[in-house]
């Protein structure tokens, strides 16, 4: 099942990236907050937790953006973010949408910085704002449908949203 | 004795971490680099991931196209209307092409020269993603170095000029849109005054108004609004005759030495499906 819900809104991330404007209110994540998702599936297993965390983004890396290992390690981080945060929080819907908005903040700006540090873009405060908002609207809302599903098909190992 | 060690163990600690930290800025600068050739493994894996996200996308096309086919039968009439009009003028404008394109053959071969600036081969292509690492402003397309795609080609749609190949795999390249607000390689433009072209460089783009500026135009020039703005085919990237866009108004620049102008882009950033590689021939 975790699988499947990677592998899906991995290919989604791709395919939504069609019918979105270029520069509009809206960008896809749809990978990162997949791999928020799952995180229960994997009950308290880090370390293989970590492993598909690794390969999806060598596979972010390899597929979408021509960067060899960048996405890896920085997905690498998140999940080590996200599993120090579950540790924490109680996951039901607000929280998953606080995880969801944290990891997507901490995601932009470490790509923007690094993208302004080797050079390739040059630092302005305006689009670094519009980098992360306008990626968390949309990616809220997946991230709540894709809760809602998975607590409604009742699959997950430790079932505890929705209570 | 103690103290000392630690000093030395804390001093060489130090080394190697600014010696890792520098390591990891090197390879972070060759990843993200954005002219890099991709090397056979990330080749491959592109083109196959590319491919099953092709075929995923295959049902999503499919409904939208029919979306769209159904918004572009309102007002046929007078969409019949308009396109006759400018089909009966059409087989003049072709006769006239013909004559003109047999003129520079002929003046070509009497002043023997062997390329023209606005020479091109097209090769069309169809957009598979788009920015999804949003910071890179790229878009995919399905047409690789099998079909003759090299890096650095323009990239137009009918409506005008939209960016530059920057890699290649076999089956899929990457292209680099021009819509990015900061904009490194500035391309050089012409600007029709009257009876003339004047000369100017892009220096950036707006997202919000989507428009380009124009900077490096002399002061005395007389612009008028509308004028069209096009490539000049100078340097080593793009052909000439590309159309970028349209003028929308004009300014001086902050020392009151050049004009500064604002350039509609003739391009929709956000509805791009269907791509043209134009490649320049070199025979």
């Amino acid at each position: 099942m975790k699988e499947l819900i990677l592998i899906i809104s991995f290919l989604l991330d791709g395919v939504i990236s069609n019918y979105l404007p270029v520069n509009g209110i809206f960008a896809s994540l749809f990978t990162l907050v997949s791999l928020i998702i799952v995180y229960p599936y994997f009950s308290g297993d880090k370390r293989s937790y970590y492993k598909y965390a690794f390969i999806l983004g060598l596979a972010y890396d390899l597929i979408y953006t021509d960067t060899m290992i960048f996405y890896a390690f920085l997905f690498l981080l998140l999940a080590f973010i996200i599993t120090k945060f579950m540790l924490v929080l109680n996951d039901n819907y607000l929280n998953i949408v606080i995880i969801t908005i944290v990891s997507i903040v901490i995601f932009r700006s470490i790509t923007y910085v690094l993208m302004v540090i080797t050079g390739n873009v040059s630092f302005n405060y305006h689009l670094w704002f519009k980098g992360i908002y306008s990626s968390i609207l949309a990616n809220i809302i997946y991230a709540l449908i894709l809760l809602f599903i998975s607590a409604r098909f009742n699959i997950r190992k430790k079932s505890r949203y929705l209570k | 004795m103690y103290g000392k060690r630690k000093q030395f163990d804390r001093r060489y600690l130090l080394i190697v971490i600014i010696v890792v930290i520098a390591l990891a800025l090197v390879v972070l600068a060759i990843a993200l680099k954005k002219d890099r050739n991709l090397n056979p493994v990330e080749r491959v894996i592109k083109d196959a991931g590319m491919t099953v996200l092709k075929v995923v996308r295959m049902p999503f096309n499919f409904v939208d196209d029919k979306i769209k086919e159904a918004h572009e039968k309102d007002n046929l009439y007078r969409k019949y209307k308009k396109l006759k009009e400018k089909s009966e003028k059409i087989d003049s404008i072709i006769s006239s092409n013909d004559n003109l394109k047999s003129e520079v053959k002929k003046l070509q071969d009497t002043l023997e020269l062997n390329t023209l600036l606005s020479d091109k081969v097209a090769c069309n292509a169809t957009i598979v993603s788009r920015n999804v690492g949003y910071w890179y402003e790229e878009v995919t397309i399905d047409k690789g170095s099998k079909d003759g795609i090299k890096k650095d080609m323009a990239v137009v749609t009918p409506k005008g000029l939209i960016g530059r190949i920057t890699k290649v795999s076999k089956y899929f390249s990457t292209v680099k849109l021009l819509s990015n607000d900061n904009m490194d390689n500035k391309i050089s433009v012409k600007i029709k005054t009257n009876d003339d072209y004047v000369y100017g460089l892009i220096s950036k783009y707006d997202s919000k108004t989507n428009t380009y500026t124009v900077e490096g135009v002399s002061q005395s020039t007389i612009i008028t609004e509308g004028a069209s703005v096009v490539t000049t085919g100078m340097g080593t990237t793009f052909p000439s005759g590309l159309l970028i866009g349209n003028v929308k108004g004009t300014a001086t620049d902050n020392f009151d030495l050049s004009k500064v102008i604002e350039v509609n882009a003739a391009v929709d950033f956000n509805d791009l499906d269907y791509v043209t590689v134009l490649k320049r021939e070199n025979k």
